[in-house]
Formats: structure tokens, sequence, C-alpha cells
């Protein structure tokens, strides 16, 4: 048997019959174009509402800002003091946006050109993942080309809702402590944060990887709660850099 | 890159669009689905390729070129929903290690090639897909990829080359 009937008779078993789909798309596209035409219009201008009530309150919280650092400066010691590396990464503030279809949506990205998530110097990838009653954990890779001198943390939240716990388990999990879980097989604590170290990385890349060729490589297990929406923003803090991208 | 040409759209009608686009829903859902291995997620891909050629249609210098341009959208569309998925093996419970196939016994059962399949990169799965199942001839799989006739050759050797090591390349290409 030839490749090509091979492959044929391998995704014909797969192909449920089409119906009326080409005419069931067609009509959508048509009966919605309206509906969208007006949609956009509307979000439009509920985007630029947004976008003024944002400048606004820009404004007041710098001005906040300026005041509340002019009356403490002298008398409390600068941020960061005392604290180890890691701890200054923790104190940073989540920029994660949290999205509502309605008025902004979440755009996946951005990626780098190997199409890798992140714009760098971290990039991540997806990877297989397993289910649990808790929720679904994928085998993820995240890598870096250049050399970065202290820890970098990785912590991520929900897109779309606020307050679902997305967790990591096993290798470079770390910060606070939220619950167990058992993982194929293996029981973990489940971690808030991923902590990473070009001292401490995966020895060999999975040949067949997208990442293989990176010089630094840490494969991990991030777990997604089974009520959360499937879009996910990650904030990536390291020495002298902030990252951040979506996959929505 | 997509072979659009950036003109002055034309406006084109309902009944000419519905008539332009109804026979490449077929095509363009054979594509999403062996790209994807999801029905569902197929059926809406190409629902959201179809917004997006009635979109763009007016643009098109060529419209004859119309098939691979779609399927072209199609495939963009599969490779944004598998990473906005960050989970792109997992509906396809694909394995550790795929079967190796001997030169004596060369015959894959469907499930283990569909998943050999899905564990090629995307753009080697795109020609596969274009070339073996939808029977694209090598001309058009290099319109919808955006690459020379020579290029996309190659890569369907490459391609076929990790999807079955054994088998000798120009009886596949045949």
């Amino acid at each position: 048997m030839s490749l090509r009937r091979e492959i044929h008779s391998a995704f014909e078993v797969i192909t449920p019959p089409l119906g009326g789909m080409p005419e069931r798309v067609v009509q959508t596209v048509l009966a919605q174009h309206k509906g969208r035409q007006r949609k956009e219009r509307m979000v439009t201008r509920l985007r630029i509402s947004v976008a003024l009530v944002a400048a606004v309150l820009l404004v007041a919280v710098a001005v906040a800002a300026i005041i509340s650092w002019n009356s403490s400066h002298n008398n409390v010691a600068p941020a960061g003091v005392g604290l180890t590396p890691l701890q200054q990464l923790e104190a940073r503030p989540i920029r994660l946006q949290v999205f509502n279809k309605s008025v902004l949506d979440c755009k996946t990205g951005p990626y780098n050109a190997q199409g890798s998530f992140g714009a760098g110097p971290i990039y991540g990838d997806g990877g297989s993942a397993v289910r649990t009653n808790w929720g679904e954990y994928f085998y993820n890779v995240a890598s870096a080309d250049t050399v970065i001198s202290g820890p970098i943390i990785v912590r991520v939240e929900d897109v779309y809702k606020k307050n679902v716990p997305m967790v990591f388990v096993g290798p470079f999990a770390g910060g606070p402590t939220v619950g167990t879980d058992v993982v194929d097989g293996t029981q973990y604590k489940q971690h808030t944060e991923l902590v990473l170290d070009e001292n401490q990385v995966d020895a060999v890349a999975r040949p067949g990887w997208p990442t293989e060729q990176h010089r630094f490589v840490w494969d991990f297990l991030i777990g997604i709660p089974g009520s959360a929406s499937g879009g996910t923003g990650w904030q990536i803090d390291g020495p002298g850099f902030s990252e951040i991208f979506y996959a929505c | 890159m997509q072979q659009v040409a950036e003109l002055k759209p034309l406006p084109v009608s309902e009944s000419t669009f519905a008539d332009l686009l109804k026979p490449l829903i077929e095509p363009g859902f054979r594509l999403a689905l062996a790209m994807l291995h999801d029905s569902q997620a197929a059926e809406d891909v190409v629902q959201e390729a179809s917004f997006t050629a009635w979109r763009k249609l007016g643009r098109m210098r060529d419209q004859g070129r119309l098939r691979p341009w779609f399927l072209g959208v199609v495939a963009n569309k599969c490779r944004n929903y598998r990473r906005s998925r960050w989970s792109a093996t997992v509906e396809l419970g694909v394995p550790e290690r795929i079967t190796v196939v001997s030169g004596e016994d060369r015959t894959l059962h469907g499930a283990d090639l569909r998943r050999a399949i899905a564990r090629l990169g995307h753009d080697d799965r795109l020609v596969v897909v274009l070339y073996f199942y939808l029977d694209l001839p090598v001309d058009e799989v290099a319109s919808v990829i955006g690459k020379s006739a020579g290029a996309t050759r190659t890569k369907l050797h490459r391609a076929v080359k990790k999807l079955r090591p054994d088998v000798a390349i120009e009886e596949a290409l045949r």
C-alpha cells in the first residue's frame, strides 16, 4: 500500500460526514457579518472610554506614588534592602491583565522567530498534559540563551478570571504551597511559583523539542485547575528584566 | 506568507461569496481535521477562516488562486489554535515513543500513522497533509505554504523521511 493510500485510510476513518457544513458555515459568516460590524463599532467606542478612564487613573496613581515617596523616603530603608534576590523578585507586582472578552480580548503572544512564547530572555514551549481530579498538568519547557546571573521566577494567572490558582509541581516549583496532588503516579506539593536558575538546568534537552538547541533548558510541570478559563498570562521576572506573554 | 495581492478591494456579493466558498469548506475541514485531530476544533477553524475569507476576498487579484489562499488561512488558524491551547499533543493521545516501522513490516495501523503525523512539526505536517491527504500538486502546496516548488519538494522529502525513515522517498512522492 502506498504512503498516500495509507494516509487517506488513516484519516478517512476519523472524518465525520460533512452533512450541511458548507451551507452552515457560509450562512453563519453572512449572518454574523452585520452583527459583527455593529459590535465592532460598539467595542471601539468602549475602548476609547476605557482608555480615557485608564489614563486618568494612571495619572492619579503616579501622583499618589510621588507624594507617598516624598513623604517617606527619608525615614524608611530602600525597598529590597535585607531581602534575598528571590524575595526581591517576589516583591515585584504582578502586571498581568485580566481581560474581558466583550471589552478587550486577550491576544496570544508575543512569540520569538522560532514560534516559542516570549520576547526573551526566557522563552516557553508547550508540551503534553495529564488530567487529574484537580485539573490538568502540562509538561512545558522554558529556555534561555543569554546568561542570567541570579534566580528567575515565573508566575501565571488566568487571563479571564481572578483568583484562579495556577500551580507548579515537581522540579523548579517554589514559593508558597497551596495543596497537593498526584500527577502521573507521583505525589507533589503544589507551589505558586516556578523558580529557575541557570546553574540548575536540565542536563539534556529532549530530542525533537524546539528548545533542544537552547543553551539553558528547564522542563517543568504547570497545573491549571478545572475551573480555569484555559487562557493563561505568564510573568517572568529576573535580574534586570520583567517579561510577559499570554496564551489565550 | 500568503500570495495575496493587496490591491483595492473589489465588492463581493453574498451570493458570489457563497458560490466561491462552499467548494472550499470540505478541503478546509479535511485539512484542519488532519492538523488538529479534533472535528469540533476543525469546524471552528474553518468557520474562523471563512470569516477571514469574507473580509479579504475582495482584495484578491486572482480569484483562481482562492483554494491555496483559503487553505493557507486554515493552516494559520490551525497553528494559532494549537499554540493557544498550550496542549498540542494532549488531544491526540500521542505516546512518548512512536512505533518504529521496520523494513519488513511497513504497514502502520491508521492510529499509529496519525500519531506519527501529529508528532511532526507544523510545517512538516502541513505539507504531508496537503500533498498526501488533500492530493494537491506540489505547485499548489507551494502556494499554500508560500514557498517555491523546489523548496516545497525539499520539505516534503524531509517530512517523509521523518515520518517513515524506511520508505523510499521517490516512491512516496510518486
